[in-house]
């Protein structure tokens, strides 16, 4: 039997080593679903260069290759490059990119409310109900290939939180209160509201607000992108803006209002409280519209957010409340201003250069490079449970 | 005609099989089926991550061939041999629902110490093992949703990961048939304790107790 065994045993080992040979790595598992056009709109978290720069720290080392925006992030994971599809001729004049094939439609400043009431209305381009209409057109119909970017809202609550503040200043304040409400709630609904006189009134008004802000919002997303065949529509929700530096100022004004001390602190957390509550009506809102519609994924950027300023550690961030380009006076508007060679050359005491590329935000409104990262890898999240990545 | 050929192949085997018991000095050997099914508990990923941030690894089928030799009546040693099992890692804990983040090739080598039960001659021999496994991991790639939920990925890079090859203890259970002199069929089950880590290009690591339960069940015959 001596020999009987050798034959077995070769022939084993020949087959174990023709298995083997069938192993071995190689390129990355592409995505679920082949996108090849990625079509944003929003504010400027999300616009890819409308203004030139981007609303974040500016990348001295390469000035050519710009620290990406969000929406680019998610675009070049999906192997796509973005470009925008308005540009800025000077501060108050947009015009139709010349460039064909863009199709970021995002601006900064973008706003879901479809007119404003102020003395000096904002360019008709940052209105995200124009932004996805004229997309819409552009496009014509969109393919199973086309993924659809939407965030928006913020910059709606940040301004809803200005004006409710104003109502409690005098007449003046409360008629501009009235007036910014009057953007989205109708006459009837806006007078049986604010009829008690109350404060609670006031607040609950806003809440309706936001409401119908969501319907808004939804609405140009389903008229202008579902309607029209898109099939992988990832929106946005709003984000907690109370963690946000620039609604500090308007907390800090709450609780110096009334007196400062245990008691402003209260009366500040109430407010923000309250907020909170309108950004959610909001949240619901557009949650119950969407519903269990397989063609959206709504990523959830208010808990997303929410997790990060409550566990900087765990997303390696350092500072999750200071503005890093305020060490240069700057904030991101202005463009070039904020480099990171500037930043690195202008470390906050103790901090060495880099020290901004662990912060959360750039200026009050805009995250640093790491924060849009962060923002990306959240709407990834969502993009790969839906099942498109 | 095929099951005439059985029979004729099978009662030559009984012909000349004679002494070939499961006895001290007999070398086996055969082919199966293994399935492995980790049953992971995931540590979280390091910074930068969301909190809690763990994976999952998915089960495996694969044939398997076996050989192994009889030290004494009672105890032998065996050793399996495959291509190695192809894992698939998917996300869990903050990342679940966003499927599959890689694939590893995973090659366990293992030797079996086994104790058999019973007498030699007897149709059915269960037995208990303690097995030595390496876990040889290569092969690994990331994918598009890794890239995607990692935020330290370079925007529009990869991430790229390693996973250690461990050493892992093997105890495990199983019962012979015997047919016949020459040929058996085996059923065997082993859980194997094994803890990995994995380190991705863009710094973060993830530590897991993967313990896969692995089945197996094979045909064999002495010689």
């Amino acid at each position: 039997m001596q020999q009987g065994r050798r034959p077995l045993l070769a022939v084993l080992v020949a087959a174990a080593a023709l298995l083997a040979a069938c192993g071995g790595g190689g390129d990355p598992i592409g995505p679920k679903t082949a996108i090849s056009r990625v079509v944003v709109a929003g504010d400027s978290l999300a616009d890819s260069g409308t203004f030139g720069a981007r609303f974040t720290v500016q990348n001295s080392a390469d000035p050519a290759n710009p620290f990406p925006v969000f929406s680019e992030i998610v675009a070049r994971n999906f192997d796509v490059t973005e470009c925008p599809f308005f540009v800025a001729t000077s501060a108050t004049n947009v015009v139709n990119n010349p460039t064909a094939g863009c199709t970021n439609f995002a601006v900064g400043g973008g706003r879901i409310r479809l007119h404003d009431t102020d003395a000096t209305p904002d360019l008709q381009q940052t209105s995200v109900p124009f932004q996805l209409a004229t997309a819409g057109q552009a496009i014509g119909t969109y393919a199973a290939t086309d993924l659809v970017l939407v965030d928006g809202g913020g910059n709606d609550a940040a301004d809803l939180v200005t004006a409710f503040l104003g109502a409690g200043t005098g007449a003046a304040g409360l008629q501009n209160y009235q007036r910014f409400l009057s953007q989205q709630l109708d006459a009837a609904t806006l007078q049986a509201t604010l009829a008690p006189g109350t404060p609670a009134a006031l607040a609950a008004a806003a809440g309706l607000y936001m409401q119908k802000l969501a319907d808004t919002y939804y609405d140009a997303i389903k008229v202008n992108a579902l309607d029209r065949g898109a099939t992988h529509v990832a929106v946005l929700n709003v984000p907690d803006v109370t963690l946000i530096p620039a609604l500090q100022p308007a907390l800090a004004a709450v609780s110096n209002a009334n007196g400062g001390g245990t008691a402003g602190a209260t009366a500040a957390a109430t407010f923000k409280a309250t907020v909170q509550q309108w950004l959610q009506a909001f949240n619901t809102e557009l949650a119950a519209r969407v519903g269990s519609d397989s063609r959206v994924a709504i990523v959830p950027f208010f808990a997303d957010i929410t997790e990060e300023i409550g566990n900087p550690a765990s997303f390696a961030l350092t500072n999750v409340t200071g503005t890093a380009c305020s060490a240069l006076g700057a904030n991101v508007n202005a463009g070039a201003a904020c480099t990171s060679a500037a930043l690195d050359a202008a470390p906050p005491a103790g901090l060495a250069a880099g020290w901004w590329r662990t912060w959360a935000f750039a200026d009050p409104l805009h995250p640093t490079p790491f924060g849009h990262q962060l923002l990306a890898a959240s709407v990834n999240r969502a993009l790969a449970r839906a099942g498109w990545l | 005609m095929a099951h005439k050929k059985f029979l004729l192949a099978g009662a030559l085997a009984l012909a000349a099989a004679g002494a070939h018991a499961q006895a001290a000095g007999t070398w086996f050997g055969g082919i199966g089926v293994t399935h492995i099914a980790p049953d992971v508990n995931s540590g979280n990923l390091s910074a930068p991550s969301a909190p809690g941030t763990q994976i999952d690894v998915s089960s495996d089928t694969q044939p398997t061939l076996f050989v192994g030799r009889m030290i004494t009546d009672h105890i032998s040693v065996e050793v399996p041999i495959g291509a190695g099992f192809r894992q698939s890692i998917r996300g869990a804990g903050a990342i679940a629902g966003v499927g599959e983040i890689a694939t590893v090739r995973v090659l366990p080598i293992t030797v079996f110490a086994q104790y058999r039960f019973l007498e030699p001659t007897s149709r059915w021999r269960p037995y208990v093992m303690l097995g030595l496994t390496y876990a040889y991991s290569y092969g690994e790639r990331g994918s598009a949703a890794l890239n995607g939920v990692n935020p330290a990925n370079p925007p529009g890079g990869d991430t790229l990961l390693d996973v250690d090859s461990r050493f892992g203890f093997a105890p495990g259970l199983g019962v012979t048939f015997n047919i016949n002199e020459r040929w058996f069929v085996d059923a065997q089950y082993a859980k194997t304790f094994l803890k990995t880590k994995a380190t991705l290009s863009t710094g973060q690591t993830i530590e897991a107790k993967v313990n896969p339960n692995v089945y197996r069940l094979a045909v064999g015959m002495r010689f």
